[in-house]
């Protein structure tokens, strides 16, 4: 069923235009004879012009015809240029002339000569061909493996290796051809394929991976070092032995390069993991340093006063508002950790859903307690409600992690301001501190988690809070910059959402 | 205001968030019965049924909001759901269900007792449609429909009138949008939750609100309003 489908896609062509088709193939069969017809003609028009010199043997002028016919189109239509060449020089040129009549002997002999010089010639001529026709496809096939040794060796990758590979093969043989290979360390799959035809060719019917034997394919296996690790589907039935020979030679060569960007794989492979450990060890390391630094503060808080019953009130107070304020300090770090597994999971808790701006960054400003840190929100917003489609929750997340950081790094007293602007199809929103800013070079890096383990900058809690804005921006289409404050010092980092759509307004009310 | 006398059932499976809310609730003269599971705290209400409920909705043996529809089978008091932050659809549905209101953990015990407050006002203490609400300089009239700020007069648009009285009659209770877009455009605008955004900040900007520092509104993320008790 899945053959028969298959046979009937690969005609398709054929069924297209048959006009035209049988046209082109009538026309490819008749040109040797049209050949022949225009070169005997030729030998007759000289003919006159020669019998007028001496000893010339008109019979040898009609030869060379014949011999030129049989060098290009072989033994039969060289047959029909002696046949016609004998006609033509029995009417015109021997007596009785403008007869087919025979008058002499001699006349039959000619024509017998005439056919034997011509399956003689055509026969050489034939081998000829052949033997150049041989050499030249040798030499193509040379050519292509040349091609492919190149190919493969500046290729990076398996995939690449394999697409060449088919490439070549198909387009020797003229068919489809799918590679596949996987490693065997890894486990990596990677596959390539080549369809012969144009729209019409096979689409899905391609035998499965590690189907051995599927009618009208033929299997070439890759082998390497590390044994078969895929193998190669021609559409083919049968090869001939020197093909299947040259087949696997250049299936040979880009085994040999599959082999090699399998190694080359599976040390970046390696290198990946290793990074990915180390990375680990860094938020082990980070996490444990940032959940215990307030924990510290909590236990000594409520153990000192448990110990010391006798204490005043004032430094009642100092311990208990540290206890409070390292708590809630711990609470903004877990939801921060909560949040990037959210994000790396790519599960957003809720839907995007209108949101006020201003809604957002107060709420952020109050779970700071900015106002008790002494330090002002300057909130520079276009007036009314600032409606953005976004996950709420996140943003605001987002807001208190720049916030928190603009405070962490703004002098006493000192304010953070907040603008935002409309430009076409996004939001774009700077919060501004007064901080001693970020150097040029640490702009980008300040947004790599754990950015801070790597530096000497121990203060608590700024290593996942920018790589976290990023991440939740990013999740919204947009994008998070650091810059230099224009008109002061200090740290001006810039969010931009994308807004695709914009609300419908409700129609007016009163 | 409240009930000296009435009785809090606290359904949490935590012991030392039970023991604080105890000290807590005590301390305003409630009497205080503890149950450790969904299944308990079901048991303990049909026993003695409780003036007002403050539920944990992660508790081992049963899903909060599976505990919110069995009580509200035979049960009208009051349901205060404790919640971590971070789910808020899950407050959402949980008010859908039955519940009154909502605390987020970690909270506060002056939040926390706030709510408790609010909650255990009788029914009938509910403001009523002549009644005043007035709260740092500003005062709703709902019977001669006025809104005055700083004794100046201060002029609503009609649907703008319609969410502080909405508000007014639900003070210190949380108001979710849907409910606000329900009662103020009608149940097939529960989703156009700008048409909401875009009303509160005009209100807001009227009555002389900063949000970030809020007298009077405040905004619940991702569930809803509440006017401040």
């Amino acid at each position: 069923m899945r053959d028969r489908k298959l046979k009937g896609s690969a005609m398709e062509p054929v069924d297209r235009s048959p006009g035209a088709h049988a046209g082109a193939r009538a026309w490819h069969e008749l040109r040797p004879y049209v050949f022949a017809s225009i070169v005997v003609a030729a030998a007759a028009v000289t003919a006159p012009v020669l019998q007028r010199l001496p000893h010339a043997n008109l019979s040898l002028l009609f030869m060379t015809g014949v011999l030129v016919v049989a060098v290009r189109h072989g033994l039969w239509p060289s047959i029909y240029a002696s046949i016609l060449s004998f006609l033509t020089f029995n009417f015109f040129f021997t007596d009785p002339r403008y007869t087919f009549k025979v008058g002499a002997e001699g006349d039959v002999a000619t024509l017998i000569f005439f056919l034997l010089m011509a399956s003689v010639t055509a026969n050489l001529a034939a081998r000829m061909r052949e033997a150049m026709h041989k050499r030249e496809k040798a030499m193509a096939r040379t050519d292509a493996l040349q091609t492919l040794t190149r190919g493969v060796a500046g290729a990076a990758t398996g995939q690449q290796v394999l697409q060449m590979l088919v490439d070549r093969l198909g387009e020797v043989y003229a068919c489809d051809a799918l590679a596949v290979a996987a490693d065997p360390r890894t486990g990596e799959k990677v596959r390539a394929r080549r369809d012969a035809g144009g729209p019409a060719s096979l689409v899905g019917e391609t035998p499965e991976e590690g189907a051995e034997q599927k009618p009208g394919w033929t299997v070439l296996p890759l082998h390497t070092g590390l044994g078969r690790v895929g193998a190669v589907h021609l559409q083919r039935n049968v090869l001939t032995r020197e093909e299947r020979d040259y087949a696997a030679a250049l299936t040979e060569q880009a085994a040999v390069a599959v082999e090699r960007a399998m190694l080359v794989a599976s040390l970046e492979h390696a290198r990946l993991e290793t990074q990915r450990q180390e990375l680990k060890v860094a938020l082990l390391s980070s996490v444990s340093h940032d959940l215990r630094t307030p924990l510290a503060s909590v236990i000594g808080a409520a153990s000192s006063l448990l110990t010391y019953e006798s204490l005043d009130k004032e430094k009642r107070d100092v311990l208990l508002r540290s206890v409070l304020e390292e708590s809630e300090r711990l609470d903004r770090y877990i939801q921060n950790l909560l949040d990037m597994t959210r994000l790396e999971q790519g599960r957003p808790e809720s839907p995007r859903d209108w949101e006020d701006l201003r809604d957002l960054l107060s709420a952020a400003a109050r779970r700071l307690r900015l106002n008790a840190r002494g330090l002002s929100l300057e909130l520079d917003l276009p007036p009314g409600a600032q409606l953005v489609h976004v996950h709420g929750e996140l943003l605001e997340q987002v807001f208190v992690n720049l916030l928190d950081n603009a405070a962490r790094y703004s002098p006493r007293n000192g304010s953070i301001r907040v603008t935002s602007r409309r430009t076409a199809g996004s939001i774009v929103i700077d919060v501004a501190d007064q901080g001693p800013g970020i150097p040029e070079t640490e702009r980008e890096k300040v947004f790599d988690p754990f950015y801070r383990v790597h530096e000497r900058d121990r203060k608590s809690g700024t290593g996942l809070g920018l790589s976290i804005c990023r991440g939740i921006v990013q999740a919204h289409g947009g994008e998070v910059s650091a810059h230099a404050r224009r008109d002061r010092p200090g740290t001006l980092i810039r969010i931009c959402i994308p807004q695709a759509c914009e609300p419908v307004a409700e129609s007016a009310d009163e | 205001m409240s009930d000296p006398a009435a009785t809090v059932l606290v359904i949490e499976d935590e012991a030392h968030i039970r023991s604080f809310l105890r000290i807590a609730l005590e301390a305003h003269g409630y009497t205080v019965l503890e149950a450790r599971t969904g299944a308990d705290g079901l048991a303990a209400a049909g026993r003695c049924p409780p003036q007002l409920v403050i539920l944990d909705l992660g508790l081992p043996d049963m899903d909060g909001r599976g505990v919110i529809t069995r009580l509200r089978e035979w049960s009208q008091a009051p349901i205060l759901v404790l919640s971590v932050r971070g789910e808020e659809h899950e407050k959402v549905q949980a008010l859908d269900a039955g519940a009154n209101d909502y605390v987020t953990k970690p909270a506060g015990i002056s939040e926390l007792m706030a709510r408790v407050r609010v909650l255990l006002r009788k029914p009938g203490a509910d403001a009523p449609d002549g009644a005043v609400y007035e709260r740092g300089g500003l005062r709703v009239d709902l019977a001669r429909r006025e809104v005055h700020r700083d004794g100046v007069p201060v002029h609503v648009t009609r649907k703008e009138y319609d969410l502080l009285r909405l508000l007014v009659r639900n003070a210190g209770r949380v108001l979710t949008h849907q409910h606000v877009l329900r009662e103020l455009w009608g149940p097939g605008f529960t989703h156009q939750t700008h048409y909401l955004r875009v009303l509160v900040s005009g209100l807001r900007q009227k009555l002389g609100d900063d949000p970030a520092d809020p007298r009077y509104i405040v905004t619940e993320q991702g569930v809803g309003y509440r006017l401040l008790d």
